[in-house]
């Protein structure tokens, strides 16, 4: 007997398939397939459920717990020139390593000296991502793999910048993956990651340390406007 | 790995005599315990998640048939790969099997409880293969060849100074006048080393937090951020999940979620937390090619239906450790097993044979405070004593403790008669005391104890003139 086979067999047995009834296997798979369809609706936290200037606020005090920084910008199209005063008081040049959303590219970034770079990232000091949603709950990115956004972008650079546009804070977790699956079209991405605040260990004598094997800094653009 | 359970006692009079041991333990209280208790201040709905989290447990594992099978389908529909294993050997066999087809050289591994249970280091090393551990903690446990002591904390045994000694040795390409005193040093160093590593892996392989069945994803959780790049580098993933992870829905994975990282290290959420459906999308730059998830048995599906089966609703948060007067004072590798604590003490006999853990469930105290924090509800205690009585009924003397708890048993329950005879001993024995009390057992090593005999009124009789005294 295959591995398979002797596993769900043993689990049947233990389970009382093998004593039950076929009518009452199918009224039995009748009430899994109606929970997965329809799951029970289980406590969200309280503090979530805010009108958008609060959600807003929440998101920002818990991603400063976190150790990220939130920078607000009026519009979008003013991330290029702050970054270029950011790159520059850390002795950077204009070099970016950046996810390729369109509305990202789209950005003034020669007006401000910076050139980006796509792909798959290679280390740079420094890249820029647009993040797909904010959660208010937790102070966390939502980041969706896609061609246009691979993962190393958030994982390989020293400082890891962001875009976020206040439009797109969500009170949880559950519901930025509901509008996922609502304007993508596909269920689940092959990876959707959820990052609160630089990477981090306390794997010696408990203490915290910023900048484990991720990066070192999150900083967060809120713009409220675009793009 | 060889489990050395059954020298738990030998175990833990050394670990009482380690300093070093001693000082890193100091630190539970002042890190884990502080952090979660003010995590779940901050959550009024906590209780209430934690009623429907058990709830999600007991209806996942009511179906896990149907589930698993769900799963399948999801992660198959992706792209993705499922194979059952029915023990460790299995699992070896298959993820070496992986690993060869793709002419694996180098795996950086993500900390898996899974991966230590079934020994999986050992096993590719001495099949030509280098694992690399990436967290930082299981990084320093690999080097000095040692097991984690601690779910959440791998190397939470050890002090700064016998981290720089670990990485002094071991890391001869750095120069040795080099600083290191400081934790910021060791975590500089590890990250160097481990970097051209993830990027030069072939295969990364990680355990899993939970499976959810709707959609075949798999979830977990790290702070590192090591566990992100071993699956976006290497060409293939490997999952290796344990088949009590599963559950329904994402909303249910979100209850269970919103209670892990607080009862583990306090966080609100941890640094990340992944998601991961299939192999990569068409046109993705990164992203695991081949993405295959391991069900593994090993077990557990005997606890179903048993009346061990509430551990197998145990998320591994590490909270009954951190909390636990005994680990406190043991540490993790007195257990000499994978699990350790009470959750370790109660899964350890049950996976590996009571009869290769028989001290374990008598290491505790059975004060509760591990049901307490468990996130689960697991009734710890409870199951500890289910352990004690199958204990006694194998001992080749349990007959007689037997017949001893038996005679005990007919004057517990029976307390006028209970509390005349201990009148009576007590006072018998009071000539006998020195300093108004007896010693009774060995007194070598802190074992024995010490009984008030001073023969006068016993307790009940204080409370009770006490209580006369009071009535007008």
């Amino acid at each position: 007997m295959n591995a398979r086979a002797a596993i769900l067999g043993r689990l049947r047995t233990r389970l009382g398939r093998d004593t039950a009834s076929a009518a009452e296997l199918r009224i039995m798979e009748r009430e899994v397939a109606g929970r997965l369809e329809h799951p029970p609706t289980h406590p969200v936290p309280a503090r979530t459920r805010l009108g958008d200037a609060a959600r807003r606020a929440l998101f920002v005090r818990m991603a400063e717990e976190a150790k990220a920084s939130v920078t607000p910008l009026a519009r979008a199209a003013a991330l290029p020139e702050s970054l270029r005063i950011f790159l520059k008081a850390r002795g950077l040049d204009g070099a970016l390593h950046a996810t390729g959303e369109a509305g990202l590219r789209a950005l003034p970034w020669a007006a401000a000296g910076i050139s980006l770079r796509h792909g798959r990232s290679a280390g740079t000091p420094a890249s820029v991502a647009l993040a797909f949603a904010g959660i208010a709950e937790t102070g966390s990115l939502l980041f969706c793999a896609a061609p246009e956004s691979p993962m190393t972008a958030h994982l390989l650079c020293d400082l890891h910048l962001v875009l976020l546009p206040e439009n797109r804070i969500f009170a949880t977790v559950e519901a930025a993956l509901e509008d996922f699956q609502k304007t993508q079209g596909a269920f689940m991405p092959s990876a959707a990651m959820f990052v609160t605040g630089p990477s981090r260990t306390a794997d010696i004598e408990q203490q915290m340390q910023l900048g484990a094997h991720g990066p070192r800094e999150l900083h967060i653009y809120l713009t409220e406007e675009g793009p | 790995m060889k489990i050395t359970s059954n020298a738990f006692r030998a175990n833990s009079r050394g670990a009482l005599q380690d300093r070093n041991l001693q000082d890193a333990l100091g630190n539970l209280k002042r890190g884990f315990q502080e952090k979660r208790r003010k995590a779940k201040a901050r959550l009024p709905e906590f209780e209430e998640l934690q009623d429907h989290a058990v709830a999600i447990k007991e209806h996942s594992l009511d179906h896990l048939d149907f589930y698993l099978e769900r799963f399948e389908k999801e992660v198959t529909a992706r792209g993705g790969k499922v194979h059952w294993c029915r023990d460790g050997a299995e699992a070896r066999a298959t993820i070496l099997k992986l690993c060869k087809d793709v002419n694996a050289k180098r795996v950086v591994k993500a900390k898996s409880m899974i991966a230590e249970e079934i020994a999986i280091n050992d096993y590719l090393e001495a099949n030509g293969i280098e694992p690399c551990e990436t967290d930082l903690g299981e990084y320093i446990i690999q080097l000095r060849h040692e097991p984690p002591s601690h779910i959440i904390g791998p190397a939470i045994h050890l002090k700064r100074e016998q981290v720089a000694d670990t990485f002094r040795e071991q890391h001869s390409e750095f120069p040795d006048a080099r600083k290191l005193d400081a934790a910021r040093d060791l975590v500089d160093e590890a990250r160097h080393i481990m970097r051209p590593r993830f990027l030069s892996a072939d295969v990364g392989i990680s355990g899993a937090n939970l499976l959810v069945a709707e959609t075949g994803s798999v979830v977990l959780l790290s702070n590192e951020g090591n566990i992100d790049l071993s699956r976006a580098l290497p060409k293939t993933h490997i999952v290796v999940a344990s088949i009590e992870k599963i559950v329904p829905t994402l909303s249910d994975a979100n209850v269970i979620l919103r209670l892990l990282s607080r009862s583990a290290t306090g966080q609100e959420a941890a640094a990340y937390m992944s998601f991961l459906t299939g192999p990569r999308g068409a046109d993705e730059t990164d992203g695991p090619e081949a993405f295959h998830v391991l069900l593994l048995d090993n077990g557990r599906s005997d606890l179903l239906k048993g009346e061990f089966e509430r551990i197998l609703h145990c998320i591994r948060c590490g909270a009954c450790l951190n909390h636990c007067p005994v680990y406190g004072v043991t540490g993790g590798h007195a257990y000499g097993a994978v699990y350790t604590g009470p959750m370790g003490a109660v899964l350890t006999p049950l996976l590996e044979g009571l009869e290769h853990a028989a001290p374990l469930p008598e290491a505790s105290t059975f004060c509760g405070r591990c049901e307490e924090v468990c996130p689960m509800r697991i009734p710890l205690v409870g199951l500890l004593r289910n352990l004690r009585v199958r204990l006694l009924k194998k001992k080749p003397d349990g007959l007689a403790t037997r017949r001893r708890l038996g005679v005990w048993l007919f004057f517990a329950t029976r307390p006028s008669l209970y509390h005349g005879v201990a009148r009576l001993l007590l006072r018998l024995a009071a000539p006998f005391g020195r300093g108004g009390a007896l010693s009774v057992g060995p007194r070598a090593g802190g074992w024995g104890r010490r009984f008030p005999v001073q023969g006068g009124p016993t307790f009940q009789e204080m409370w009770r003139q006490r209580e006369k005294a009071k009535r007008p």
